[in-house]
């Protein structure tokens, strides 16, 4: 790995960590007025869910918008990196979740995070940088190409927090015992799904771009 | 696509390969670590969850730059499948098109051959097996025994009893839910005040049950040490945080450490509750046999080893017979809330005084 990636898989996982620490600062501050509110239980479960998905938005849509105005870069390469931004960013934030929990309950049960929860965080910086990807200079400027971003990019978060809403919801209150393990076939399944995308659309903007840049 | 899913799939087996090399490293290296230092049980196992976690990443890390070029100029020697895709439409493309189908054709024929793991990280698998196989060793001389875990070294250690902590010869612990003046045990255990507070042993009484969190920091566990009354002064001291999760429970936990002096992972301080059957600190069931050898041993000035059967059932009765005289009566009175009563009363004052005219 040259310096450069090296470097830019640190700020990744950087950005990881203070989107993690942001997160938890949030749902702190409104863990009240959602109680006052809302009474606690779904809602107030959910809400906290869409506090932190629409942070992980975004983080991956800044660092979209970053790659997209950066260093001259091919289309294919800013997704390559945006993806791997979306990637190491959500293995940061899934971690440091994990070690609270094995802080708070150090048992072996929480090693079921690794397939029901971890993943969670990193399929949906996937499907955000899919929602998000660096557009060509210019694209952006036309009213359809923009609108239909804006579009996809709320389809994307509306999915993110269904997602995420519905695995915090079975966990909390309605929990049965195969849960865990059915809970982390869908999350690798969902996963190799977003990957396969992620490849497909890398490479067809590789192959296009080959030909616009003659 | 299909030449492209094939390279891809290559990478993904190649970071396969390079978490297996890394995780066998770090496993090999922190049992060792754990074998021979004091390593904390919680860091052994977190660096483990958190390398175990970095398979996505390591699987499906993409690769720098532009994929689709590299797939090209990898499969296209003489560049003709690379010229016609820089071409725009027109007669040159429609030229250039037959060389660039027959070089997807023989590309096709000639898949590229799997690629085994590199060097590098066959060594470090090789490395990361060495250091678990000499971890093991290590940990049978030590008397540990093979653990894919973290080893039980609790078990071999006399228990630390200090002078304070040594009850009087009539204490009776299990006597004692509630004290019946209401002095030390109203700070502890179940008792203890909801805000949290300095005990009069010197143990920060945690809450007793923490408003769950739905976010993404933990809450508060709820302490089974509390359940079993005034054992659990010790582990809320250490253990019990007031807010649980993440940098909060670190903070207490170290502050609780501040408190009452260092001490290793995983050993308890007064006897009773250690850990439930999953829990990753050590069973108090196995601690009780700990101590039934060591009496044994000293007793009969025989020393006792593990033979080819090891079955608990057979120490059993012997078990049995020594923690025989132990009263298991547990006398449960009404919980004697004082607050409860005083804000009753003082509800009842302001009803009554709001009454009069």
């Amino acid at each position: 790995m040259r310096k450069g990636a090296f470097l830019y898989a640190l700020a990744a996982l950087g950005a990881g960590l203070c989107h993690w620490y942001a997160s938890g600062l949030a749902q702190r501050l409104a863990a009240r007025a959602l109680a006052e509110h809302f009474g606690g239980g779904l809602r107030a479960l959910l809400i906290n869910v869409a506090l932190e998905e629409v942070l992980r938005l975004a983080l991956i849509g800044a660092a979209a918008y970053a790659l997209s105005r950066g260093a001259e870069r091919s289309e294919a390469g800013s997704m390559a990196r945006l993806y791997a931004f979306a990637l190491l960013a959500g293995w940061a934030f899934g971690s440091m979740e994990n070690l609270s929990y094995l802080l708070a309950f150090p048992s072996l049960d929480v090693f079921w995070r690794l397939g029901y929860s971890l993943p969670i965080h990193i399929n949906a910086g996937l499907l955000y940088a899919l929602a998000c990807r660096p557009s060509p200079r210019g694209d952006g400027r036309r009213l359809h190409g923009a609108l239909s971003r804006a579009l996809g990019t709320a389809a994307a978060l509306g999915l993110g927090i269904a997602w995420h809403g519905a695995f915090n919801a079975f966990a909390s209150l309605a929990f049965f015992k195969t849960l865990p393990a059915l809970g982390s076939a869908l999350n690798a399944a969902a996963f190799i799904a977003l990957v396969l995308l992620l490849e497909r659309n890398t490479i067809l903007r590789g192959v296009s771009h080959g030909r616009t840049r003659a | 696509m299909r030449l492209a899913f094939s390279q891809a799939l290559q990478r993904w087996q190649s970071g396969l390969w390079r978490w297996l090399a890394l995780m066998a490293a770090l496993w090999g290296g922190l049992s060792l670590a754990a074998v021979t230092s004091e390593l904390p049980r919680l860091a052994y196992y977190g660096l483990l969850m958190t390398l175990l976690g970095a398979l996505p990443a390591f699987i499906a890390y993409p690769q720098e730059g532009d994929t689709a070029i590299k797939l090209v100029r990898r499969i296209d020697s003489e560049a003709a499948l690379e010229s016609y895709l820089c071409q725009e439409d027109g007669p040159a493309r429609t030229l250039l098109e037959p060389r660039a189908a027959l070089a997807l054709r023989l590309a096709l024929l000639d898949t590229p051959r799997r690629q085994g793991p590199h060097k590098a990280w066959l060594g470090a698998f090789a490395i990361g097996l060495a250091l678990f196989t000499l971890a093991q060793a290590l940990s049978l001389r030590a008397g540990y025994g093979i653990s894919l875990g973290y080893p039980e070294k609790g078990l071999l250690k006399p228990p630390e009893r200090s002078e304070e902590a040594e009850p009087a010869a009539g204490y009776r612990p299990e006597f004692t839910l509630v004290p019946p003046d209401g002095g030390q045990g109203e700070a502890s255990g179940r008792y203890a005040r909801p805000s949290g507070g300095q005990s009069v042993g010197g143990d920060y009484a945690a809450p007793s049950r923490a408003l769950r969190r739905p976010g993404n920091e933990p809450a508060e566990p709820e302490s089974a040490g509390a359940e079993d009354g005034q054992d659990g002064m010790g582990q809320k001291g250490e253990e019990g945080t007031g807010s649980a999760g993440g940098a909060d429970a670190g903070a207490s936990r170290e502050r609780g450490q501040d408190e009452e002096g260092p001490q290793p992972e995983g050993t308890a301080r007064q006897f009773g509750y250690e850990g439930s059957g999953r829990a990753l600190e050590s069973s108090p069931l196995l601690d009780y046999r700990a101590v039934f050898e060591r009496e044994y041993v000293a007793r009969t000035g025989k020393e006792s080893a593990l033979g080819p059967n090891t079955a608990p059932a057979l120490a059993q009765e012997s078990i049995g017979a020594y923690y025989g005289s132990f009263s298991r009566d547990l006398i449960l009175r009404a919980p004697a809330e004082a607050r409860l009563e005083e804000l009753k009363a003082a509800w009842l004052r302001l009803g009554s005084e709001g009454a009069t005219p």
